[in-house]
């Protein structure tokens, strides 16, 4: 398979964000009719360089040719060669089934007309297992899979000759995955399409995938059969060195003492359901759970950015229900963003304007701004995140993506909060910042005796940075255990299948 | 150059003036100088008192209405479209207090554009409206008011011109000029060293992440239109006082005139960025070429068309510098 000439064949592409290099000189050949799974931990550059070769995000550097032909890079690829099938769903629900096919079709003419197409979209469902839904039904009837496969059968009605799956089994229950992988297998079989597929979970690359490529911090690590890598080497190649398995660092929790935080009949219906909950000054906490677990609903209830949540919150015995995200910062409850860029920091101010935003009341004196007490405190905040000082005028923008976080979480600690409350704290950060930034959690839990709560979806991150893990499947509270009696295995089955009771 | 980077030294003492995000700024500052000297020197007769102060009387109005305007785009809502029916509501209000005096006319006039941009900024700030619509409604509203309360005519003033409508600190300085300079100073002081000021440009770099840091939105978001409405009426009262009229033609240019100098001078739409001092050199930019144009005797279809285009080179310069940072 690897002999043949490829069919897409990419050199030395590079692309930078502001201050973050997401890919830096990335090589990558596709046979014609294989199965190709895309491998790294988040940051690495899966996304970026699906949308490169999609032609959404035009690279710094580099070149790429399908099929023979050099195609110019930046501008949306045709899509009888290279069609994409999104992370985000691009399905709109409310246009009809036969719509949603033939959304952005280069054979529409000015006038739309149905006819002609019905037969050949009708093939199309058909051969990706559609075959029991009507074209006009409408597609906010379909399910979350029967959506995935609207979108496939998009690329395949385009004649695609290349299908790049950003992720497509994120949102799908475990019967529906099996569903969508059978497609791409006849599709692969029967068509010769060739297959990207990004996929965060290993058993998936194993049980569909040809071949295998990992990247990490940007840069291609490794394109290997699949038959030829264990489980154990390809998660080496993702985090670059072993995992750590039995290290685990020791709990500052302060026992004996009243809980930071309680939880008294604390819910959102609909979304989640917290059994009382009780957590120790000092005590670090990861919140797992899969998108619509609600576990990061959780998060973000605590915090006040929930309207509609019952119960009542106390912080060190003395009842404090935040009702919004100014009363939190009041009580001593501080929340970092997931989406730094979006919501978490001001990217075209200053670092150090940064820094400082969420207490500007402690560095002004009758309304007025103290420019030296601005410094004083953005210097000392990003001392203690091992920011440079010197870069303190200088706009976030102009970071890496790990520095960033440090502004975005330092802006947080700025206001000196019992509890802080961080989601997904280093998505999107390399691996050093990261063991950076959970030694400086730790120190915050240890030395101020700070109480952490966080959700991730990262396992690794969970597993490290944490003492003790809560597990949510479904809205509801599935494990809530020790550090040390938990592991990925475990994390994941309750994550995935919720209590044993009701796994079917 | 902001009040927080001066927190830390700057690689060298003119890199900040050069910086992407200051380099429209400086340029204009730069231009305005450099065109004056340029007219003083080949114009005859452009450097006396009188030329001098007919730029400074066409700027000051404008200036006042335009930095009121950038507060309003800096904190990240563009613009507000109801600055002319104000002024024009506001130079009637003017005229028919003049029996109170200069001050006393000054202050109604304002506390009426204060009250309309209180309303508009409850609106937009409070139950969050599309802040185009609100103004553009808001201005037909005003303008109706205003006509019905002046029956639609033109109302003049008793008695002789005032101190305010042309008098002057020093020959060719109108106290006019004295009371935009004023007024920038001020702004360009709330803006960059206060707390409020903070926030407000915070709120414009990015307003979801200004709501998650718990900063005070909704109250500068309010307070930058009561800027907007203030300034307008003041444009408007200081017209009325230069003519001694007050009509529902004062004012006419004045949304575009203010978004034009804010614009050239180097404030992003997009809010966030940019510095009251650079609306007064956008302000003065445009006055000084429009003053060019028309002792060179060319005509008002020429200074319109010339106005349209510095504000598309502008925006220009401005899209071009920002896809570079990126």
């Amino acid at each position: 398979m690897t002999t043949r000439a490829p069919l897409l064949s990419a050199r030395g592409l590079k692309k930078s964000y502001g201050g973050v290099q997401a890919l830096r000189g990335m090589d990558i050949d596709l046979a014609e009719g294989e199965i190709h799974g895309l491998c790294g931990e988040n940051g690495a550059g899966k996304s970026t360089l699906v949308k490169i070769l999609g032609g959404f995000v035009t690279p710094d550097d580099g070149e790429l040719g399908i099929a023979g032909q050099i195609v110019p890079l930046g501008r949306p690829v045709d899509p009888a060669l290279l069609s994409i099938v999104h992370q985000e769903l691009s399905i709109i629900p409310h246009l009809s089934v036969i719509d949603n096919v033939m959304m952005g079709a280069r054979d529409v003419r000015a006038l739309y007309r149905r006819g002609p197409f019905r037969a050949h979209v009708r093939q199309t469902l058909d051969a990706v297992g559609l075959q029991h839904v009507p074209l006009d039904l409408l597609a906010e009837k379909l399910t979350l899979a029967e959506r995935q496969l609207v979108e496939i059968a998009r690329g395949i009605a385009r004649g695609a000759r290349v299908l790049l799956l950003d992720e497509p089994t994120a949102t799908l229950s475990d019967g529906e995955i099996e569903k969508v992988f059978a497609v791409l297998r006849r599709l692969k079989s029967e068509n010769a399409t060739t297959i990207v597929i990004i996929s965060h979970r290993l058993n998936e690359i194993f049980a569909l995938t040809d071949r295998v490529t990992v990247l990490r911090s940007g840069r291609h690590i490794l394109t290997a059969d699949t038959a030829d890598l264990t489980s154990d080497a390809l998660v080496r190649a993702m985090i670059g060195h072993e995992v750590k398995t039995g290290e685990i660092a020791p709990s500052h929790a302060r026992v004996g003492v009243a809980p930071r935080l309680a939880l008294k009949d604390w819910s959102l219906p609909g979304r989640f359901a917290a059994p009382d909950l009780s957590v120790q000054p000092g005590e670090i906490v990861a919140l797992v759970g899969q998108l619509g677990s609600g576990a990061d609903m959780l998060l973000e209830s605590l915090a006040g950015l929930k309207p509609g949540t019952r119960g009542t919150l106390s912080l060190d015995g003395t009842e404090a229900t935040p009702r919004s995200i100014p009363e939190a910062y009041a009580a001593g409850i501080a929340y970092v963003s997931e989406d730094r860029a979006a919501r978490g920091v001001f990217l075209d101010a200053p670092i150090g304007t940064n820094l400082v935003s969420q207490v500007l009341g402690r560095v002004s004196r009758a309304g007025r701004v103290l420019p030296s007490a601005v410094t004083a405190l953005a210097t000392e905040l990003a001392q203690s995140f091992a920011i440079d000082p010197a870069r303190l005028p200088h706009e976030v923008s102009t970071l890496s993506g790990g520095n960033q976080q440090k502004v975005s979480l330092g802006k947080a600690v700025a206001l000196g909060p019992r509890l802080l409350l961080l989601n997904e704290p280093t998505r999107g950060v390399d691996i050093g910042a990261r063991s950076e930034i959970y030694a400086r959690l730790r120190a915050l839990a240890e030395r101020d005796a700070m109480t952490l709560l966080f959700y991730s979806t990262d396992l690794e991150e969970v597993l490290e940075a944490s003492d003790r893990v809560i597990t949510f499947y479904r809205g509801a509270m599935v494990r809530d255990a020790a550090r040390a009696e938990v592991d990925a295995d475990s994390i994941l089955h309750d994550i995935l299948h919720g209590p044993d009771e009701v796994a079917a | 150059m902001s009040t927080q980077s001066r927190s830390a030294p700057l690689p060298g003492p003119l890199s900040g003036l050069f910086a992407p995000a200051r380099v429209q700024a400086t340029v204009i500052q730069i231009a305005t100088v450099a065109m004056f000297l340029l007219a003083c020197l080949t114009v005859d007769n452009y450097a006396t008192a009188s030329n001098i102060a007919s730029i400074l009387y066409a700027a000051s109005t404008v200036g006042i209405a335009a930095v009121g305007l950038a507060s309003v785009t800096i904190s990240g809502n563009l613009f507000a479209l109801s600055l002319g029916s104000t002024a024009a509501f506001a130079s009637i209000i003017y005229i028919q207090l003049s029996g109170l005096g200069v001050i006393g006319a000054l202050l109604g006039s304002l506390a009426l554009g204060v009250v309309f941009g209180l309303i508009q900024g409850i609106v937009v700030g409070l139950l969050r409206c599309n802040a185009i619509i609100t103004t553009i409604a808001a201005s037909s509203l005003i303008a109706g008011l205003a006509t019905a309360f002046s029956g639609g005519r033109t109302v003049l003033a008793t008695g002789g011109p005032s101190w305010l409508g042309n008098g002057a600190i020093l020959p060719g300085i109108p106290w006019q000029a004295v009371i935009f300079l004023v007024v920038v100073v001020v702004a360009e002081l709330l803006l960059q060293r206060s707390r409020t000021g903070w926030e407000l440009r915070l709120r414009g770099t990015n307003p979801a992440a200004a709501e998650l840091a718990g900063l005070r939105t909704r109250r500068v978001v309010v307070l930058s239109y009561v800027l907007a409405g203030a300034g307008a009426a003041m444009a408007g009262a200081l017209i009325a006082a230069q003519s001694g009229t007050g009509n529902m033609r004062v004012g006419a240019d004045l949304d575009f005139s203010a978004i034009a100098a804010m614009l050239v001078g180097g404030v992003a739409i997009s809010g966030g960025r940019g510095r009251i001092i650079d609306v007064a050199a956008g302000t003065l930019f445009l006055a000084v070429l429009t003053n060019i144009l028309l002792v060179n005797n060319f005509a008002y279809e020429v200074q319109l068309m010339i106005k349209g285009l510095a504000v598309l080179v502008a925006v220009t310069a401005g899209a071009l510098l920002s896809r570079k940072k990126r």
